[in-house]
């Protein structure tokens, strides 16, 4: 558009001639315009859907000391199943998934099984968004402390 | 003229475009919050809280967890939940839950009620042990999450 610059000079043609130039230009331009904004147009980007939770897999492990128990906490991010396996286990040990307790730690278990080491979730459940534990606890059975390990597998 | 002519071609296609803006998506899960009751329930005892509701929307109420007091694990028992008003003494003293809806449950980490009410600050979630052949035979603990707008 610097051709719509007008620069009064002192010959008088010159006026007249860059006007002349103007036209030209802007009776080509617009239809170069015209195709640039038609190109613009219509590319808008999609609205994007809402983005669905990607299925996580978390792998934990630890041990268990006779009598004790030890737990973890996680996080589900929309309403989904959940499944853990205990992959690896000394011994049979119990098994469950609940909440976090509010204070001082822990689990406040929901689903409970008694589990020795597979490679097939021991429990798969429903289970809506927020904060969940694990827990792996002693039957009564130990007589020494037992390493484990375990997925999680949620949304 | 011409001049004229062409701004106004050009205007007219800048206000074609514009219609583009992407919408944002529309959110599945609006600003929702989550209590947690946690307490522990007698045999033929009954418990309840207070809660608020902000917003229209789903109000959920979940029986997370019935758990014994010494020992980890589970108590396998039904149990009653539900959700009502709450209910007041002459001094305003909340003293009670007139339940609307209940329903019979074994704990779940999914929701066992899913039900829509109009916002109010005097709801009330409500857990109760009411079967002596598939209730509690001892003193559990219990975490009862409701999620509400």
């Amino acid at each position: 558009m610097s051709a719509a610059t007008f620069t009064d000079t002192r010959h008088g043609g010159a006026k007249t001639r860059r006007s002349k130039t103007f036209w030209l230009r802007a009776s080509v331009s617009p239809w170069l315009v015209m195709a640039l904004f038609a190109s613009a147009c219509g590319n808008g980007t999609a609205p994007t859907t809402p983005s669905t939770s990607t299925p996580t897999s978390e792998n934990w492990s630890g041990v268990v000391a006779p009598g004790g128990q030890s737990s973890r906490s996680f996080t589900v991010n929309a309403s989904g199943t959940v499944a853990i396996t205990l992959t690896a286990s000394g011994a049979t040990l119990g098994l469950g998934v609940g909440v976090p307790r509010v204070t001082g730690g822990g689990c406040r278990l929901g689903v409970t099984v008694n589990a020795s080491a597979a490679s097939n979730p021991q429990i798969s459940t429903p289970a809506d968004a927020g904060q969940y534990c694990v827990q792996v606890y002693d039957l009564g059975t130990l007589q020494d402390p037992v390493g484990f390990a375990l997925k999680i597998d949620h949304p | 003229m011409r001049f004229a002519v062409l701004i106004l071609i050009l205007a007219s296609l800048c206000s074609a475009c514009g219609g583009d803006t992407p919408a944002s998506p529309s959110s599945t899960t609006p600003g929702r919050a989550t209590e947690r009751f946690d307490d522990i329930i007698n045999v033929r005892e009954s418990k309840f809280f207070p809660f608020s509701v902000g917003s229209n929307g789903t109000t959920s109420v979940n029986l997370a967890s019935l758990s014994p007091i010494s020992r980890p694990g589970v108590i396998v028992a039904t149990v009653e939940i539900g959700w009502g008003k709450t209910v007041k003494d002459d001094a305003g003293t909340v003293i009670g839950c007139s339940l609307a809806k209940v329903t019979q449950t074994t704990p779940s980490l999914a929701a066992q009620m899913n039900d829509t009410l109009p916002p109010a600050s005097d709801y009330c979630a409500n857990i109760a042990d009411v079967d002596r052949v598939i209730g509690l035979r001892e003193p559990a603990n219990f975490s009862i999450r409701v999620t509400h707008p």
